[in-house]
């Protein structure tokens, strides 16, 4: 084949119905000129038109012959392909829309999926070379141990494995100066950072070596800080602003859409002079482990052996300072993006599965309704093949036309997916990392159309190996349509839908339990009464607001807000449960020793006086905190039921004494238990009731939270709130306001999240099974009529016609809930993590799950069952 | 196929078509009837062609730029496809015809060797 007749080819691919129009005007002028001259030449005109045309020979050999030279045999027999699959699918419209509809369901459920797997797990970080990012962390229990300043100097010089490695840690600030008082969130970083992720700033320049040092007094602000608070103002570069009423100097801004750490918050960033003017021990304390560290790899070096390199040297500086490093003999180093979203991986990929699965179960039914309708399709086949089409080319057109339903069924799907998609964002729990990056890209397209194909593929091949095997003569020769492969065929039909069964089971059997484990979860007692608390952060910087007037403040504040007319009662907390601050310390017991070198770590809580009787918390023993207890009287503390009965099991512990480590420097007291109050779940609802123990406001004034009981709706104290705020000091910014209650919905977020998808495809499932069962059972009434008819005529009854066909039906139902029990006590292990006080193989939802299954089938075989019992015997006798 | 009045008729090898239409083509642009006709008049009715299988010809040698086509007007006044050589066809038909004359006298001399004057 010469190149220039190919190229030829490919630009006539488009003037084809042209080229054809022309051939045949040519023939046509042949044909006339021919006949014209055995006119002139004495033929009668009959019998010069004939010569004509039998001079001219096999017209559509000629035809064809030519229309190949311009054309590529294939397209043209795909291009037939594909008209005739249409037609047929316009032929057939009932089949036709409701295997669209199942297709765009199970297609669009599974994309959207996708789209979050793609989004959260797929897409790379949106730094330059993203792979190479690593995150690295001192080792201990727990995920992501923060390193001290010294160790993370030294990581830093000793390694080499990193062509960088920066550090990074959050911090507050409060802005004043120009308007209204803001709460900032600040990320603190190394000078290298922004050059190891390769990000400039869009304006003024990032951080430099020099800016680690003391006296730089600089910020770089985020795009949205800088768009929100100064109006994209390009002047803002070089002008001072205010945190913590110090001054700093706006060196840069950062793009639109740049964000560090990657799932967090930022609304600048400043140098690591910050930590070094802090006054505090940050930077020389070697156990001051507050940074987490973020690295660039070396090109052509792998984790194995970064691993290795930075294994060496822990080692090295355990050995060097035993003091604080003597646990840390090895460093964890977890590429950046598993450290965002490897707690979610397991969980999209179960709930991606469960999608396939209801896409395996549509998958079924089509095949099953395709079969079906192809039985009726067998003589056009049988004539076809009678005609010289061979099998293989039957079998590609009847392929072709299971692929085109399956395209149009994942195209419908992917727009259901679009809508899907916004749902999902809207619904997902607001800690899902990365959750932004979810929508519909390239990549989610491909995806669509390639699950279509495999799809169309899955339902299509059976149907259209099975048919094009039809035997022309037996087909030919019966009056009816009937192929004569029914048996193996029916056989076929019931596999499937056993397998759907199944399948359908081990769905539902997934969704049972998620529902069964969120609803319990729901129902636990946090030990605290929920209802209308109102609770917001507030800011009191130091300067001015050092330790003694920060406590002045609060003193002052919580009397005028309990004066309120809609305020029951109010406090201030340290760590308020469910709003994810949980601080632990060590805690010495008097008179007790525990194993060398360990000290019981306790979580701690400081609190004013009233504020176990503003959370509805009771009080069991002893008494709360008082105004009596000041800085200068006995130091006391409270104690939960849990660590009285942990540590105290067989006594009392009103007036035992413990000493909790709280801060690094001051010498912490012996405190005495004067109360023991009820348990509360601080964590979540999750988990077990933990010790506690709760510092008097007034003798450890640390807080972070104020909590309001509101005798209404908790949001509407809001305005008289921020008045009082602002009536003390018009710098204070108030933010962070919430309800109890929506921390609570937040906690179980991720579990009412995974219920409702699983939930919802688990009623797919079922829908989808169950049409299954009908269609099957509905297909095998249509086919038994004129059997039913006889035995109707020589006496069955009624009741008999039911059980017959209702009785086959049934019998694929429970063989498929058979299977699916067995499949599903394989496969529920997978989800015992999401699973809350219920055991994945619970035989309550076993059994409520199979039953209902059983009865839906039930009424499946029932309806065409009481059909097939209604007809009149003469009529099913004469039936073929 | 219609029956031939001379039993003489020899079927024409397809790559052959190719050659004589360019020949034909030379005199001058002819339509494809004309064509036909043409090969039937100078080959003395000894080559059989079927109109029918000009056609796929036409469009192959039009393919590789042998000929080109045009619509005209015959001297009857009917429409028809005229078809003319260009240069690159005339190139390819003196290729072809040498290799003809090369491939008929290789076939000679095995046929009859002392004519060609070589012995046996």
């Amino acid at each position: 084949m010469s190149w220039r007749r190919e190229l030829s080819r490919l630009r006539a691919l488009l003037r084809r119905p042209k080229l054809a129009d022309d051939l045949n005007a040519e023939i046509r002028s042949h044909l006339e000129m021919e006949e014209r001259e055995n006119l002139e030449s004495g033929m009668p005109p009959d019998e010069a038109h004939y010569a004509a045309l039998r001079r001219f020979g096999n017209m559509t050999l000629a035809q064809e012959r030519s229309r190949e030279m311009w054309t590529w045999n294939f397209i043209e027999t795909f291009l037939q392909d594909l008209r005739y699959g249409l037609r047929q699918l316009r032929r057939n419209p009932g089949f036709t829309a409701v295997a669209i509809i199942t297709l765009a369901l199970g297609i669009g459920a599974t994309t959207a999926i996708f789209s979050a797997v793609n989004g959260i797990l797929l897409r790379p970080l949106p730094y330059p070379e993203p792979d190479r990012l690593v995150s690295v962390q001192q080792a201990g229990l727990g995920i992501g141990n923060p390193v001290s300043y010294l160790n993370f100097f030294d990581w830093r010089a000793q390694n080499h494995v990193f062509s960088s490695m920066a550090s990074y840690h959050d911090r507050q600030f409060t802005l004043t100066g120009a308007g209204e008082s803001l709460h900032i969130r600040a990320e603190t970083v190394s000078a290298e950072l922004f050059g190891l992720l390769e990000v400039k700033p869009f304006v003024g320049r990032g951080f430099e070596r020099q800016d680690d040092q003391r006296g730089a007094n600089i910020v770089i602000l985020s795009h949205a800080l800088w768009r929100e608070r100064f109006h994209s103002d390009r002047s803002v570069m070089g002008r001072t602003v205010v945190l913590n009423n110090k001054g700093f100097t706006v060196i840069g801004v950062m793009p639109a859409g740049f964000q560090f750490p990657p799932a967090g918050h930022a609304d600048l960033w400043t140098s690591m002079a910050v930590d070094r003017e802090s006054g505090s021990d940050i930077m020389t304390g070697r156990s001051y482990d507050t940074l987490s560290v973020i690295a660039r790899l070396r090109p052509g070096v792998s984790l194995v052996r970064a691993q290795a390199d930075m294994d060496l040297i822990a080692r090295r500086l355990a050995h060097k300072y035993p003091q604080s490093n003597a646990r840390q003999t090895t460093v964890r180093i977890v590429p950046e993006l598993d450290r965002l979203v490897g707690n979610v991986r397991l969980p999209l990929l179960i709930i991606l599965s469960v999608g396939l699965g209801v896409l395996l179960i549509a998958c079924a039914n089509i095949a099953n309704l395709s079969l079906a309708r192809n039985v009726t399709r067998g003589r056009e086949i049988a004539l076809r093949s009678a005609l010289g089409a061979h099998r293989a080319r039957i079998f590609r057109q009847l392929l072709c036309e299971n692929l085109l339903l399956a395209l149009l069924g994942g195209a419908t799907g992917t727009v259901l997916a679009a809508w899907g998609v916004q749902a999902l964002v809207y619904l997902a729990p607001e800690d899902l990392p990365r959750a932004q990056q979810i929508g519909m890209d390239w990549r989610v397209l491909a995806f669509a159309v390639a699950l279509s194909l495999v799809t169309g593929a899955l339902f299509g091949t059976l149907p259209a190996i099975v048919s094009s095997k039809t035997s022309v003569t037996g087909t030919l020769k019966e009056a009816g349509p009937a192929s004569s492969d029914g048996v193996s065929q029916g056989r076929l039909r019931s596999g499937l839908v056993i397998g759907e069964v199944a399948l359908a089971l081990i769905l539902l059997v997934g969704a049972g339990l998620l529902i069964t484990s969120y609803l319990r979860l729901s129902q636990v007692d946090p030990g605290f009464d929920t209802h209308n608390l109102l609770s917001f952060s507030l800011d009191l910087p130091s300067p001015p607001y050092n330790d003694a007037a920060q406590a002045n403040f609060i003193n002052q504040l919580l009397p005028r807000l309990q004066k309120l007319s809609g305020v029951r009662s109010a406090a201030a907390d340290w760590t308020l449960p469910f709003s994810g601050e949980i601080d632990s310390a060590g805690v010495d017991f008097e008179g007790r020793t525990f194993a060398p070198g360990y000290t019981p770590s306790i979580r701690v809580d400081g609190v004013t006086p009233g504020y176990f009787r503003t959370m509805g918390i009771p009080l069991l023993q002893g008494r709360t905190f008082t105004n009596r207890d000041t800085p200068s009287s006995l130091p006391v503390v409270i104690v939960n039921e849990a660590l009285a009965r942990k540590y105290y099991p067989n006594e009392s512990a009103i007036g035992k004494r413990i000493r909790p480590s709280i801060s690094a420097t001051s010498a912490t007291p012996w405190r005495e238990i004067v109360g023991v109050v009820g348990n509360t779940k601080l964590g979540g609802l999750a988990e077990s009731f933990q010790p506690e123990y709760y510092l008097p406001f007034a003798q450890f004034s640390v807080f972070s939270t104020i909590v309001l009981r509101t005798r209404g709706k908790p949001l509407t104290m809001i305005p008289a709130v921020r008045t009082v705020i602002a009536s003390m000091d018009r710098n204070v910014p108030v933010y962070d306001v919430s309800t109890m209650e929506n921390y609570l919905s937040s906690s179980i977020a991720r579990s009412r999240f995974s219920t409702l998808l699983l939930g919802l495809f688990g009623a797919l499932a079922l829908l989808l099974a169950v049409v299954g069962i009908y269609g099957v059972v509905s297909y095998s009434v249509s086919q038994r009529t004129h059997e039913i008819g006889i035995r109707m005529a020589i006496g069955a009854g009624r009741a008999d016609v039911l059980q017959l066909i209702i009785g086959k039906g049934m019998l694929l139902a429970v063989v498929g809930v058979g299977l699916g029990i067995i499949g599903a006590l394989a496969l529920t292990r997978s989800i015992s993590s999401l699973l809350y006080s219920v055991k994945p193989a619970d035989p309550v939802t076993f059994a409520a799950v199979s039953l209902i299954l059983i009865a839906v089938a039930f009424v499946a075989c029932y309806i065409p069952a009481r059909r097939a019992a209604k007809v009149d015997p003469m009529v099913a006798l004469r039936h073929e | 196929m219609a029956k031939q009045t001379s039993p003489q008729r020899i079927e024409l090898v397809y790559g052959s078509l190719d050659m004589l239409i360019l020949r034909t083509l030379l005199w001058g642009p002819i339509h494809g009837h004309g064509i036909a006709k043409s090969i039937e008049r100078m080959s003395e009715e000894t080559l059989k062609v079927e109109h029918g299988s000009l056609y796929p010809a036409l469009q192959r040698l039009q393919q590789e730029g042998w000929i080109t086509a045009e619509w005209g007007v015959s001297k009857n006044k009917q429409r028809a496809k005229y078809y003319r050589l260009t240069a690159r066809g005339r190139r390819q038909l003196v290729a072809e015809t040498s290799r003809w004359e090369r491939f008929v006298r290789a076939i000679t001399r095995v046929l009859r060797p002392t004519e060609s004057g070589e012995k046996p």
